[in-house]
C-alpha cells in the first residue's frame, strides 16, 4: 500500500485522541466527555450485569437463526449499498488522495481498513443486546462483529459493481433504472408475501419472504455467519469464524481485483454525504438535514411581532419547505396517539385520572424527546450567528423570534394529541382545560431551555464526526439539564396550583394559577436565552 | 502559447478535444483544447459554470474525460494515470485538511504519498516561504481559512510538480498572503513548472499570469496573452483584463462576437 495511506492509517487514531484530549481541556468538553463516558460505560455495565442474572432466556434455535439471519444480512447489505456510504471519502481524503498517484485498489483497501474498526465496534455494541439470545454468547458476539465487517465489504462490493454497471447505462436513464430496480425488488418481496396465503400472520409472511428460493440462493454464502451465531461449542465457533473471515476475504478480494473506475461515483456520493453532514452540523437531525424540497409554501409574515416576527417567519418558512424535518416527530406522535386510542378502545371505561395522566405524560414528553429533530431555531443558525448579532434587535427579541417557530410546532402537535384523546374519551373536565392551558407555556419553556443550553454549549460534533463519546455526552448532559430546568419550573407551577386548590378547594382555580405561574416562568427563561445569545462567543464557538 | 518545454520536449500540460458531461446530457466542458508549457503561468478565467473546476478535476484524474485526451508532462491521465499524477498537483478551491493532523504531519503525509525522499528540508523551506513555520505543530482545525490554503499549497509543492493547478487560490488570503503566494508561484514557474490558476479576481491575477484561457459554458473563447486579447477584441488603449473579459464573455462592443477556439 502507498506509504502515505499507511501513514494516514497509523496517524489518524493518534490524531483523533489528540483532538479529543484537546477538547477535554475545556470545561464544556470535559463535561461532555464525562457524561458520554458515564452514559456509555453505565449502559455497557448494565448490559453485562443482566448477563449475570439468572433469568431464563430461550435461545434462538439453529433453524430459526439459519432461516432469518442470512436473508437479514442480505437485506442490510443492499440497504448499505444504496446509502453509498462504502464509497464515501471525507473531503480531505478527496482533496489529497484522489489527485495523488494512488491506485484505485489501494484507495479502496485504505477505505476498508480505515473503517473496519468502527464496524467492529458497532458489531460489539449490537452484540451486547443480541448475544444473550444465542446458545453461546461469545460465538454470537463474534458473529455479530464479523457480520458488521461483512456488511461494509458487501456494500463496497455493490457500490463498485454499480459503478461498473453505470458505464453501460446512459446518464439520463440511470435514475429510472435505479427506481426500476427498487420497484422490482419490492414487487418480488410482495409476491413472496402473497404466497403465504390470505390468513397468514405477519410472522408467517416474513418467513415466506425469507424462505423464497431466490432469497435463499442469494443468502446462501452468508450461512457461516448464522452458523457461528448458533454454534454451541468453541471448536464449532472457531471453524465457522474462519469460514466467515473467508467469506469477507473473498468479497474484499473480488472488490480489490476488479479494477473498476469508481472514483466519479465515489465523488458524487462523497459530495452528497458531505453536504448532508454539513447540514446536520447545524442541527435538526437526519431528516432536517435533507435538502429542502421544491415546495414554495408561504407562511404568515408575523409582522405584528416586528423584528422578532421576521426571524420567526424566516424559520417557519424554512420549516414549511423542509417537510421531512417533521417525519420523526409526526411518526412518534402517530404511534403514541394510535396506541392511546387503541388502549382506551380496548379498556372500555378507564379511570379518568389514570387516562388523563397518560395523555398529559405524552404531551409533556413530546417536546423533550423530539425537539432535537425540529431544530429550526438557534441550532440551525449556528453558522449565521454573526448575522443574527448584527441585526438591530435586542437579544430578547432575537431569542423570542428564534424560539417561537419550534414552540409553535410543538404546541400544534400537543394539541393534536389533546384532540385525539378527547375523541377517544380519554380526557375530559378540568384535566382537558388544564392541559389545554399548560401546552403553550410548557412548549415555550422546553424549547427556550433547549436553545439556552445550546447557546451555552454549542458543541459541533455530529453523529458523523469522530468524537462520538463527546457528542453522546453533550446530548445526555443537555437532556439532563433540560429535565432539571423544566422540572423545577413545572414543580413551581404545580406547587402554586396545588396551594390554591387547597385554599379554595377549586381544581379549576388551581389549574389556572399553575398555568399562570408556568407562563410567567417563560419570561425569565426567554431573557436567559437572550443573555446566552449575548454571551455567545462568535470567535470561539463558530467554525473557521 | 509561450514558455519553455515540459519534460521530454512535450508541453507540460496538453488538452486535446476534452469534453465532459454530467446528468441530463449537459456538457460541462465541450471539446476543450489548449497547451501550457513549463515556465508559463496561465490564468483560467470564465463566469460561474464555465467548466473551470471540471477541467481541473479532469486534469487531476478525478473525473474521467468523456472524450478527448489530457496529458500531463507527456503522460496520458487515463492510460498512465499514476505517472501523470506524480508530475501534477491540485490545490482545490476549498482547502479541506485532515483535522487530526498537524501542519507538519500534512507535509509528511504528502511526502509519503508522492514518495519524496529527504523532504524535511524542502518542507521547512516551504513553510518559511509561506510564512507558516510558526504553525507547524498546529492541528488543521486550529488554522484560519487562509492558513489552511497555505498548507494545501505547501503540500502541493512538496513533490516539485511539473504542472501546478490552483482553483481559486486567492480566496481567503490576505494581501500579504497573496503576495507571498505570487512570489512562490513565480519561483516555481521560473524553475520550469507550468502553473494554471483559476480566479474571479481578474485584477489580482492580471499582473501574475503570462497567458489567459477564457472559458464560457464549457468552450474555450480565447487562449493567449493579454496583449493578444486586446488586439483581437478591439479594446481601445490599455484595456484591463476585466474589461476584456466582459467583452469576451458577454460579447458587448465586440464587432464580431467571439467564436470558440479549437475544434
Amino acid at each position: 500500500m502507498n506509504g502515505g495511506l499507511l501513514f494516514l492509517l497509523r496517524r489518524s487514531p493518534r490524531g483523533k485522541m489528540r483532538q479529543a484530549w484537546r477538547r477535554m481541556k475545556t470545561v464544556k468538553g470535559a463535561l461532555a466527555f464525562g457524561f458520554g463516558a458515564l452514559f456509555i460505560g453505565g449502559f455497557v455495565a448494565l448490559q453485562l450485569w443482566t448477563f449475570t442474572l439468572d433469568v431464563p432466556i430461550e435461545p434462538a434455535s439453529r433453524a430459526t437463526v439459519l432461516a432469518y439471519l442470512p436473508p437479514a444480512l442480505l437485506l442490510l447489505s443492499v440497504l448499505g449499498a444504496m446509502s453509498g456510504r462504502a464509497l464515501y471519502f471525507s473531503p480531505a481524503e478527496v482533496d489529497f488522495l484522489f489527485p495523488a498517484p494512488v491506485g484505485r485498489r489501494e484507495l479502496l483497501l485504505y477505505n476498508l481498513v480505515s473503517r473496519v474498526g468502527v464496524q467492529l465496534a458497532s458489531g460489539v455494541w449490537v452484540a451486547l443486546f443480541v448475544a444473550r439470545y444465542a446458545v453461546n454468547p461469545w460465538n454470537a458476539a463474534a458473529a455479530t462483529a464479523l457480520s458488521f465487517v461483512f456488511l461494509y465489504v458487501a456494500a463496497q462490493a455493490m457500490g463498485v459493481a454499480a459503478a461498473a454497471a453505470e458505464v453501460y447505462v446512459p446518464e439520463r436513464a440511470r435514475p429510472y433504472v435505479r427506481r426500476g430496480l427498487i420497484v422490482g425488488l419490492l414487487s418480488a418481496a410482495l409476491a413472496a408475501v402473497a404466497t403465504a396465503g390470505s390468513g397468514a400472520t405477519p410472522g408467517m409472511r416474513l418467513r415466506a419472504v425469507a424462505a423464497a428460493a431466490p432469497v435463499q440462493a442469494l443468502a446462501y454464502p452468508l450461512r457461516p455467519f448464522a452458523e457461528l451465531f448458533g454454534a454451541a461449542g468453541w471448536a464449532d465457533g472457531a471453524l465457522w469464524a474462519a469460514a466467515c473471515l473467508g467469506v469477507i476475504a473473498a468479497v474484499a478480494g473480488l472488490v480489490l481485483l476488479s479494477d473498476v473506475a469508481y472514483t466519479e461515483r465515489s465523488l458524487a456520493v462523497s459530495a452528497k454525504m458531505h453536504a448532508r453532514l454539513a447540514r446536520m452540523r447545524s442541527g435538526g437531525g437526519i431528516h432536517a438535514s435533507a435538502a429542502p424540497s421544491r415546495l414554495r409554501v408561504r407562511t404568515p409574515g408575523l409582522r405584528v411581532l416586528g423584528g422578532a416576527g421576521a426571524l420567526a417567519w424566516r424559520q417557519l418558512t424554512e420549516l414549511a419547505r423542509t417537510p421531512r424535518a417533521l417525519v420523526v416527530p409526526l411518526l412518534g406522535l402517530t404511534v403514541w396517539v394510535g396506541t392511546i386510542l387503541f388502549a382506551f378502545h380496548e379498556s372500555g371505561d378507564p379511570d379518568p385520572a389514570a387516562s388523563a395522566a397518560v395523555v398529559i405524560g405524552v404531551c409533556l414528553m413530546l417536546p423533550v424527546l423530539f425537539s432535537g429533530h425540529v431544530a429550526f431555531d438557534f441550532r440551525r443558525d449556528l453558522d449565521r450567528m454573526d448575522v443574527l448579532r448584527s441585526l438591530p434587535l435586542s437579544p430578547v427579541q432575537v431569542a423570542a423570534g428564534q424560539v417561537l417557530p419550534v414552540a409553535l410546532v410543538f404546541m400544534v402537535m400537543q394539541y393534536l394529541v389533546v384532540i385525539a384523546a378527547v375523541v377517544a374519551g380519554a380526557l375530559r373536565g378540568p384535566w382537558l382545560l388544564g392541559l389545554a392551558l399548560v401546552v403553550p407555556p410548557y412548549a415555550w419553556a422546553t424549547l427556550a431551555v433547549e436553545n439556552g443550553l445550546f447557546l451555552l454549549m454549542p458543541y459541533r460534533v455530529t453523529p458523523g464526526d469522530d468524537q462520538r463519546m463527546q457528542f453522546m455526552g453533550k446530548v445526555m448532559l443537555s437532556m439532563f439539564l433540560k429535565a432539571i430546568v423544566t422540572g423545577v419550573l413545572a414543580l413551581a407551577a404545580g406547587a402554586a396550583g396545588w396551594g390554591i386548590f387547597r385554599l379554595t378547594d377549586s381544581l379549576d382555580a388551581g389549574i389556572a394559577v399553575g398555568c399562570v405561574v408556568l407562563a410567567l416562568g417563560c419570561i425569565p427563561l426567554t431573557f436567559m436565552v437572550g443573555l446566552a445569545f449575548l454571551g455567545f462567543d462568535i470567535g470561539r464557538d463558530t467554525p473557521a | 502559447m509561450t514558455g519553455g518545454e515540459g519534460a521530454e520536449g512535450a508541453p507540460a500540460l496538453e488538452l486535446a478535444g476534452f469534453s465532459k458531461g454530467y446528468g441530463g446530457g449537459r456538457l460541462a466542458v465541450d471539446a476543450l483544447s489548449f497547451t501550457v508549457r513549463g515556465g508559463e503561468i496561465a490564468g483560467l478565467v470564465g463566469p460561474n459554470g464555465a467548466g473551470k473546476t471540471t477541467t481541473f478535476r479532469a486534469i487531476a484524474g478525478i473525473h474521467p474525460p468523456g472524450a478527448g485526451v489530457i496529458r500531463v508532462a507527456g503522460h496520458d491521465v487515463v492510460r498512465d494515470g499514476s505517472a501523470a499524477k506524480r508530475r501534477l498537483a491540485l490545490v482545490p478551491d476549498e482547502p479541506h485538511l485532515f483535522n487530526s493532523l498537524t501542519v507538519w504531519e500534512h507535509l509528511e503525509f504528502a511526502a509519503r504519498v508522492y514518495g519524496v525522499p529527504d523532504w524535511r528540508r524542502a518542507g521547512e523551506t516551504l513553510l518559511e516561504e509561506l510564512e507558516m513555520a510558526e504553525r507547524r505543530d498546529s492541528l488543521a482545525d486550529e488554522l484560519s481559512r487562509g492558513m489552511r490554503q497555505k498548507v494545501a499549497v505547501a503540500c502541493a509543492l512538496l513533490h516539485d510538480p511539473a504542472v501546478l493547478l490552483l482553483d481559486e487560490p486567492l480566496t481567503g488570503l490576505d494581501p500579504r498572503g497573496i503576495r507571498t503566494l505570487y512570489d512562490t508561484l513565480r519561483r516555481r514557474a521560473a524553475a520550469g513548472a507550468a502553473v494554471v490558476l483559476s480566479s474571479h479576481l481578474l485584477g489580482q491575477i492580471e499582473g501574475l499570469c503570462s497567458t489567459f484561457l477564457v472559458l464560457r459554458q464549457g468552450r474555450l473563447l480565447f487562449a493567449g496573452t493579454q496583449e493578444e486579447m486586446r488586439i483581437a477584441y478591439g479594446a481601445e488603449g490599455e484595456g484591463s483584463l476585466e474589461e476584456l473579459f466582459f467583452r469576451l464573455t458577454e460579447g458587448s462592443g465586440v464587432p464580431n462576437a467571439p467564436q470558440p477556439v479549437g475544434p
